[in-house]
């Protein structure tokens, strides 16, 4: 999930760096250290701003000075058991990639429900079960986070679909969601392309009060 | 009344590994920290790269993770529009006995039924009655209504 956290950086300058800027070079070395960096239990997004610079300690025996920043940034930090929406990336027997964001997940085959198997023969292979909800590069899936591991730089995580109200989600064109109005739904024909508009109907049915009356 | 005695070892690094989001929120470093959902966190974003475009001084992060990021949140951010992104923050705001946690993951999921709800992010079971739960997800799917 994503956060706003207080972080705090130590950065230090050679002297060759003692001028009118420093500061602002202070501020420009910390987003180009920190911004799309992860640290091992998260990842830092984006620097907000900097709340305090500390006067610049000179190392003794060295010319360089140390500076301690404080700021404020977004970070994703992604917890065991928390439910998240991922973009599938790669289908096998053994289970199926997905990323949330910059964070890569995997759910094995034994965390899928046992009603989608796996589908060799089709292409691009998927997991099916042989309605509408077809799991395969590109799908949307709703999943629960069952592990996180770290590493220097990347985390990892696992997760799992067997669970009521996870799996394969509808792909929402944009944020449409629409009076219900005759004409909105020939609109929403033409729009929705690929993703079936009976799966969109179904799954937003309150949106189509009068769907009987339509033609 | 005795004073305070200063202390005679170093204080203990806090244990950390077994933080989750379960039925309990361990959330720790995190549990103070501002959560945010996926439309304010997009929002946020844009609007401090935005900024960062317009005053020229500091550059605009060029790489993978952060673009990834940006693609991620485009896609699955239900409130686009800063209108309804704002009245959605202002109704869970107002949840004051859930915690951030919790209000950032109720924004982002956007349940239908307070069942839904309870399953995805199992904090909550003890915490609301379900007719509470089901008239703040109604208040919520109502913004989604609007572009």
């Amino acid at each position: 999930m994503f956060f706003i956290q207080e972080l705090e950086k130590t950065i230090t300058l050679h002297p060759s760096y003692f001028r009118p800027q420093m500061r602002d070079y202070l501020i420009h070395k910390l987003h180009a250290d920190v911004e799309g960096s992860c640290t091992g239990q998260f990842y830092i997004i984006c620097v907000i701003d900097h709340e305090k610079i500390t006067p610049g300690k000179i190392i003794p025996g060295r010319g360089d000075a140390e500076f301690t920043i404080h700021y404020k940034a977004i970070v994703y930090r992604p917890f065991r058991g928390e439910t998240v929406d991922a973009v599938v990336t790669s289908v096998s027997k053994m289970g199926f990639f997905a990323e949330v964001g910059a964070l890569q997940c995997f759910v094995s085959k034994q965390c899928i429900p046992s009603d989608m198997p796996f589908d060799e023969t089709a292409s691009p292979p998927q997991y099916s079960d042989g309605g509408d909800q077809v799991i395969t590069r590109g799908a949307h899936v709703r999943m629960k986070l069952v592990g996180v591991r770290s590493d220097v730089g990347k985390m990892f995580a696992t997760g799992s679909i067997k669970e009521d109200y996870l799996g394969w989600v509808t792909q929402l064109l944009g944020n449409i969601t629409l009076l219900p109005h005759p004409l909105t739904h020939r609109v929403l024909q033409s729009f929705i392309g690929r993703v079936s508009l009976k799966n969109f109907v179904v799954r937003h049915d309150h949106l189509f009060p009068n769907l009987s009356e339509w033609s | 009344m005795t004073t305070p005695q200063p202390p005679t070892a170093r204080a203990k690094d806090p244990i950390t590994g077994d933080e989750e989001a379960g039925k309990e929120l361990r959330l720790g470093e995190f549990t103070n920290a501002v959560g945010l959902t996926l439309s304010e966190a997009r929002t946020l974003m844009s609007v401090i790269f935005e900024h960062r475009r317009e005053a020229g001084k500091y550059a605009v992060p060029d790489n993978d993770i952060v673009k990834k990021t940006q693609d991620y949140l485009e896609v699955f951010s239900r409130f686009k529009q800063q209108e309804t992104a704002q009245a959605v923050e202002r109704i869970l705001v107002g949840q004051s006995d859930l915690s951030s946690f919790e209000r950032a993951q109720l924004g982002s999921l956007c349940c239908d039924t307070a069942e839904e709800a309870k399953t995805l992010i199992p904090s909550l079971a003890e915490k609301r009655t379900d007719e509470d739960l089901q008239d703040l997800l109604e208040e919520i799917t109502r913004l989604r209504q609007f572009v």
